[in-house]
């Protein structure tokens, strides 16, 4: 069972080295954010002004920053990402990406069986991933980071380059499988409906350097964030001007 | 690859019909010559059977194959670690780049001589002197290997915490796979090369020397039946081992 430990960022200096002669680019500037336990943040805001890089931050792969990014109640959490690309290893078939962070044991191997097979993937298991399309993939990837029974969940922009079918698919699932595994989880977003239908808090971001614009409490319930109307009501009540 | 598969027929006959045409232009031109100086095809098949009953044709292609294979395997090990860490830390690319362009031009026959100067007229001098003129080869292909690793891959690794071992096996070595291909291929056309100048200078066994005696002779038949023993030996190696293995490790394409 995973502990769910909440976050303290705070990230006092962050910049991005020049592409070429531009000039050094301030992406965080004394930003602060502190994130409960078990709570389903969004971070909103265009595309290029860091949001991946915070996530980057979060899960260690990016350390060259100044301040600090503290976890409630565990040193080292389980941190599952599931990066903008699926980010399989081509040449293992799905199961075994899937075992990949897992131990080698045969506990490990029926635990990632049952997983795929509750999230409808009991047919792939021996596929390769270049055959499967990319929602599948995509699938395989949220199933790898729920393997590893994450306390935290990163995930960047992981429904985007979908048809909305699929894209609707993959959020049920996703809900489905938080119900049954709870994390914390920090979602990057650029598209305020998915926000609005997934998060229980919207942190709005502006850029150069990042700044919370808005942090809006979502409390819609399940009903209604399925609900169109009501999603779109929502937007226009906290998030239109943002935009 | 069904494709491949539907295709191999027709390469096949290609092949073989090829096969003829050179050994009828080779009779041809025999024909027409010394047969003591250039024999048929006729005449190097008999003396490539005589060599075969005796058993000295196996025991020296065994013993060169040996050699090839020592030397492969230890041009291969040093030749990856150290074109992996050239193609990944850049420091060590920029320290050891001009090192690396010396041994790829120094001459093999140099290479050779050193060794056998150096460490005495010996086995090791011999595998020693193969080995060191493959492994710039197979670092530089390496090396392009170790560039191209995919970060987002490595990335995944890291943030998953897989460990060292398990990133390597299944992350670093598959992408390279193609490289390491691309080197044995390479390489084996090369150490066998070499080998056989290697025993022609300084071994008394093995393909290299029983060519250096037939050259005191003129005795071209021996020459050649042993040529073509042992280019059919390489063949074989590709054909039974290379390619099969290749198509395991390609499976997971489209």
């Amino acid at each position: 069972m995973a502990t769910m430990t909440g976050l303290d960022i705070e990230i006092i200096h962050k910049s991005y080295p020049p592409l070429g002669s531009a000039p050094m680019r301030r992406l965080f500037e004394e930003f602060r954010l502190a994130v409960d336990p078990g709570a389903f943040v969004c971070l909103l805001g265009p595309s290029g002004i860091g949001k991946t890089t915070l996530l980057n931050m979060i899960s260690g792969l990016d350390p060259d920053y100044s301040g600090r990014i503290a976890f409630r109640g565990v040193q080292k959490p389980r941190i599952g990402y599931v990066f903008q690309t699926p980010r399989l290893l081509p040449w293992r078939t799905v199961l075994e990406n899937i075992m990949l962070p897992l131990p080698s044991t045969e506990a490990a191997r029926r635990t990632a069986i049952d997983l795929l097979a509750g999230m409808g993937m009991s047919d792939t298991l021996d596929v390769y991933p270049e055959r499967l399309s990319l929602g599948m993939q995509r699938r395989v990837a949220l199933a790898r980071a729920f393997a590893i029974d994450p306390d935290i969940l990163l995930m960047d922009e992981p429904f985007v380059s979908l048809d909305e079918a699929t894209a609707d698919r993959l959020r049920e699932l996703l809900s489905g499988m938080l119900a049954q595994r709870p994390a914390t989880v920090l979602f990057v977003t650029h598209d305020s409906r998915d926000a609005i239908r997934m998060a229980n808090r919207i942190i709005v971001l502006s850029d150069s350097p990042v700044q919370i614009v808005k942090d809006v409490r979502v409390g819609l319930s399940h009903g209604e964030r399925r609900d169109k109307g009501a999603v779109e009501a929502f937007r226009g009540l906290y998030l239109a001007q943002s935009e | 690859m069904r494709q491949r598969l539907a295709r191999r027929p027709t390469h096949l006959a290609w092949s073989a019909l090829s096969i003829i045409a050179l050994g009828v232009a080779w009779q041809a031109v025999a024909t027409f010559s010394d047969p003591r100086l250039f024999p048929g095809p006729g005449q190097v098949g008999a003396r490539l059977v005589e060599a075969a009953l005796d058993g000295a044709l196996f025991v020296n292609i065994g013993v060169t194959l040996a050699r090839v294979l020592a030397s492969f395997v230890l041009a291969m090990a040093i030749g990856t670690v150290i074109g992996i860490a050239l193609g990944r830390i850049l420091l060590l690319d920029r320290l050891f780049d001009p090192w690396l362009i010396l041994f790829l031009n120094l001459p093999a026959l140099v290479v050779i001589v050193l060794c056998y100067i150096w460490l005495g007229l010996n086995e090791a001098a011999a595998i020693t002197a193969v080995a060191i003129n493959k492994i710039p080869n197979v670092a530089v292909t390496l090396r392009e290997g170790g560039r191209a690793l995919d970060r987002d891959l490595l990335e995944m690794a890291s943030v998953y915490r897989i460990g060292r071992w398990r990133t390597l096996r299944h992350v670093i070595l598959p992408q390279l796979a193609p490289y390491f291909m691309g080197a044995i291929r390479s390489g084996l056309a090369l150490v066998w090369k070499i080998v056989l100048v290697v025993e022609l200078l300084g071994r008394s066994s093995g393909v290299g020397f029983v060519i250096s005696a037939a050259f005191q002779v003129f005795d071209v038949a021996t020459i050649l039946a042993y040529a073509l023993a042992f280019v059919a030996v390489i063949q074989m190696i590709e054909f039974l081992i290379l390619q099969p293995w290749e198509r395991r490790l390609n499976q997971w394409r489209r």
